[in-house]
């Protein structure tokens, strides 16, 4: 992860374009995939990218260190992109929690080994998933939220978000097979 | 999974290999070069004409709420023992969270203004929430669950169209 040069917070803050662009130029790359991951199209990507950033420059003084400046600006990006896509598309409704059974997860761990493995391949089948779960399982496995923290991302419960992506996972790992 | 989710934490580089259209760097620039220019335009204060009709899409709004769905007498009049479906609870919570993203977004373009009508247009917008829980309120009658929940996406999608506008217009004045 690209260590943030303090000083640069403040310049950002004075409004110093240099400091700014050299802020973009070290965090673009990731913020771009975190926002093509959801989008699955590159101007609507770099437009929310570039969306996030000047977000992230206008909220630079809520920023206090507490999380690494990346994954702020990732969360900013995420939230960004998954309001655009909402706002074409993307519905993640709640949905009843006692589904939760019938989920069976005894055989989860042999298929993981395998997946890390497979890299590509997961990617390619991840991109392949509708918007719905795609978004679930970049945000879990991908990004690394946990549930809760998809739940609030969605604006959903927990519960919900174990079970979305529950069935996200099984159409994932049926892609793959 | 787990594994995997540290296969990813250890090793990010590895699934972020796109790269966005050449000329970005350029793009972002110019986006920062208008931004700067609407900072500037920020400390003119808005025209009135312009508060008048923020004014009046909000008051448009809160009237259509009233009159787009109107329960019958008897409705009102029942002893309604409101059986609050899961569906239309969480359909009310997903929009609803919309609709509250729009407001603040809106809020904070408000804080960053000077005008006099701001006030006014806060109220507006506090007359147009409590117009929404009223509706709310009032559709569950529980005799027709898909009618309730077909109207309550109409509400608040319209809802989200106007505070879209709202915002966009307010946009043009006020960065936030």
């Amino acid at each position: 992860m690209v260590k943030l040069d303090e000083n640069m917070i403040k310049r950002c803050l004075d409004g110093d374009r240099r400091a700014q662009m050299h802020l973009y130029s070290a965090f673009y790359k990731r913020v771009f995939n975190s926002c093509f991951r959801i989008l699955r199209d590159k101007g609507d990507a770099e437009d929310a990218m570039q969306e996030s950033f000047v977000k992230a420059f206008s909220r630079l003084r809520q920023f206090d260190g507490a999380v690494p400046f990346e994954a702020w600006i990732v969360r900013i990006a995420i939230n960004t992109s998954i309001d655009r896509l909402r706002e074409s598309r993307l519905e993640v409704v709640d949905c009843d929690e006692t589904r939760l059974e019938g989920f069976e997860d005894s055989r989860e761990e042999d298929d993981w080994e395998h997946t890390l493995e497979r890299a590509a391949q997961v990617k390619a089948a991840i991109e392949r998933l509708p918007d719905a779960s795609r978004i679930i399982v970049t945000l879990y496995l991908l990004e690394g939220y946990d549930h809760d923290e998809i739940a609030q991302i969605l604006n959903i419960t927990g519960g919900t978000a174990r079970i979305q992506y529950m069935r996200a996972k099984q159409k994932l790992i049926q892609l793959l097979k | 999974m787990n594994d995997w989710r540290n296969y990813i934490k250890e090793n990010p580089g590895v699934l972020d290999d796109r790269e966005p259209n050449e000329g970005h760097f350029k793009r972002f620039e110019e986006r920062l070069n208008r931004l700067n220019k609407r900072e500037l335009r920020v400390r003119s204060p808005m025209t009135y004409s312009f508060v008048l009709s923020i004014a009046a899409s909000i008051a448009v709004l809160v009237l259509a709420g009233v009159r787009f769905f109107t329960p019958s007498v008897e409705a009102d009049n029942q002893l309604v023992e409101k059986r609050m479906a899961d569906e239309f609870l969480t359909t009310d919570h997903f929009y609803r969270g919309q609709m509250d993203r729009q407001i603040a977004d809106i809020q904070c373009k408000l804080d960053n203004t000077d005008s006099p009508a701001r006030a006014q247009l806060e109220r507006d917008l506090q007359s147009l929430l409590d117009e929404n829980t009223r509706f709310v309120e009032k559709i569950q009658t529980g005799e027709n669950e898909e009618l309730e929940l077909f109207y309550l996406v109409k509400h608040y999608k319209t809802n989200l169209r106007a505070l879209q506008f709202i915002n966009e217009k307010l946009g043009k004045y006020v960065e936030c």
